[in-house]
């Protein structure tokens, strides 16, 4: 007779990798913005129930959130010029005489600034002001089978705005590419084939 | 070349964060615990 324990299928192990991801720019206050990334794979094994561990810390780190006991980082962080004035009376006043003979600062308009292009509705972006973030990652599929879905939990270390992020990361990956290249681990086997993987 | 309104690169630190800091200590145990099985 058949137990039925015997048939019982194994679970899945599905790999639980550990990385440090680089991207940018991530947190801006921008409405739209091409966001570019770098994982950088540390360390992976192999164990059942990897997704998890994810769930769970999603589970931990909303209920750290929601149940106030802590807020979250950076919260409504509006820009200066955001900020809304409040004015007092006598600030009112003198502001409405001031308007009345006409002596209200009109805002300049963009001025042209060497290198920097002029766009239909204003200056270009500057070239510096993104961001470059720098997290750690846990990811771990729900089954090992190609194609599996994904989840991943990642902890912001820290940010640096005002540096092209965007570049810096796209030379990032043009040397690490170049690297594994040169080195030939990209080639399967080792064998110097062709690249195409072989089963 | 002068930009407007650009004050340079800064550094914000977002792990002293508390919440975020356990996040931290978390994932760094996990981390560490899966280097050492992959590596040793």
């Amino acid at each position: 007779m058949i137990q039925r324990t015997e048939c019982a299928p194994q679970l899945p192990a599905t790999s639980f990798s550990f990385s440090i991801l680089i991207d940018s720019p991530m947190r801006r206050d921008l409405p739209f913005s091409p966001v570019s990334a770098m994982i950088l794979p540390i360390a992976s094994t192999e164990i059942e129930f990897a997704s998890m561990i994810v769930a769970g810390l999603d589970v931990l780190m909303t209920f750290l959130f929601k149940r106030s006991l802590a807020h979250p980082p950076n919260i409504n962080r509006p820009t200066p010029d955001h900020y809304p004035i409040t004015l007092t009376l006598p600030q009112l006043t003198q502001l409405m005489q001031a308007a009345i003979y006409g002596q209200i600062p009109v805002q300049s308009p963009a001025q042209f600034v060497p290198g920097q292009g002029f766009g239909p509705v204003g200056t270009d972006e500057p070239l510096f002001p993104d961001n470059l973030s720098v997290s750690l990652v846990v990811a771990a599929p729900f089954a090992p089978f190609d194609g599996s879905p994904d989840t991943s939990f990642n902890v912001p270390l820290f940010e640096i705005p005002g540096v092209p992020g965007n570049l810096i990361i796209a030379l990032g990956v043009i040397i690490a590419q170049f690297y594994i290249e040169r080195s030939g681990t990209a080639i399967t086997n080792g064998n110097g084939g062709n690249g195409i993987a072989t089963f | 070349m002068k930009l407007d309104g650009y004050r340079g690169p800064s550094f914000i630190n977002d792990v002293s964060h508390p919440v975020t800091f356990i996040a931290f200590l978390i994932v760094i145990i996990l981390g560490g615990w899966v280097t050492v099985c992959a590596w040793f």
